[in-house]
């Protein structure tokens, strides 16, 4: 990935994107939060979940991860199921 | 582009990470959907308020009403906040004053939806969606 476009390409990956790394490496868990927000950091996984972005966030702020520029968590919303 | 899978099979979307900022307050990095199909960049008001705008501050905002999402018709307020779009913040784009459309609940599989106002006439989007090249490419415009 250069500097001013963004490029995703599952094959190959062509961008840094440790939050979706994350969850491509651990599709079996994220799974378990079908219909659910979930807050990914990088190298720890999931941190918090939620129904709700705010259940989500105060979770996090509970748990010490204040947001910012250097936030290193990322929120996934993990489809309900098959969509049609 | 992210694999998702469907009654029909796998198919890939050009889902990637979004920030929004307001002066020195920025939001999570949320799960974002490039959607060409979409009128407005649209986002839940859960984010707006932890940008510090409250409802009554919301309230001030130009207000419409928008359809489409997640079924029904929703009042909506329109912020111009600057987005930041991509993973991380070597590759992100900045689209400064970009008009954001809070609405109360963003149902389906995003927290923040670019779309044609004014997100996407402010980038130009390329997408690949073939068994061997499946990506997207996001780029700012210059004016013209």
């Amino acid at each position: 990935m250069s500097s001013g476009a963004v490029q995703v390409d599952t094959d190959v990956p062509l961008a840094a994107d440790p939050w979706q790394a994350w969850i491509d490496a651990h599709a079996d868990e994220v799974a378990r939060y079908r219909g659910q927000r979930i807050a990914v950091h990088p190298t720890r996984g999931i941190v918090a979940t939620g129904r709700t972005h705010e259940e989500v966030s105060a979770a996090l702020e509970r748990l010490g991860f204040p947001v910012g520029d250097d936030d290193e968590i990322a929120i996934e919303v993990v489809p309900a199921g098959v969509a049609a | 582009m992210t694999p998702m899978p469907t009654q029909a099979g796998m198919v890939y979307m050009p889902r990637t990470w979004g920030r929004i900022v307001r002066g020195t307050m920025i939001s999570r990095r949320l799960r974002t959907l490039v959607d060409s199909g979409a009128q407005l960049t649209v986002a839940p008001v859960a984010v707006a308020h932890e940008l510090g705008l409250s409802d009554a501050d919301l309230a001030l905002l130009p207000g419409c009403e928008v359809g489409g999402i997640g079924g029904s018709v929703q009042r909506c307020h329109e912020a111009r906040l600057s987005l930041h779009v991509g993973p991380g913040k070597p590759e992100a784009i900045t689209l400064s004053a970009a008009r954001v459309f809070f609405v109360p609940q963003l149902l389906g599989d995003y927290e923040l939806v670019l779309g044609q106002r004014d997100a996407l006439e402010l980038l130009s989007f390329e997408q690949y969606n073939q068994p061997r090249v499946r990506e997207f490419v996001l780029r700012a415009m210059p004016p013209r």
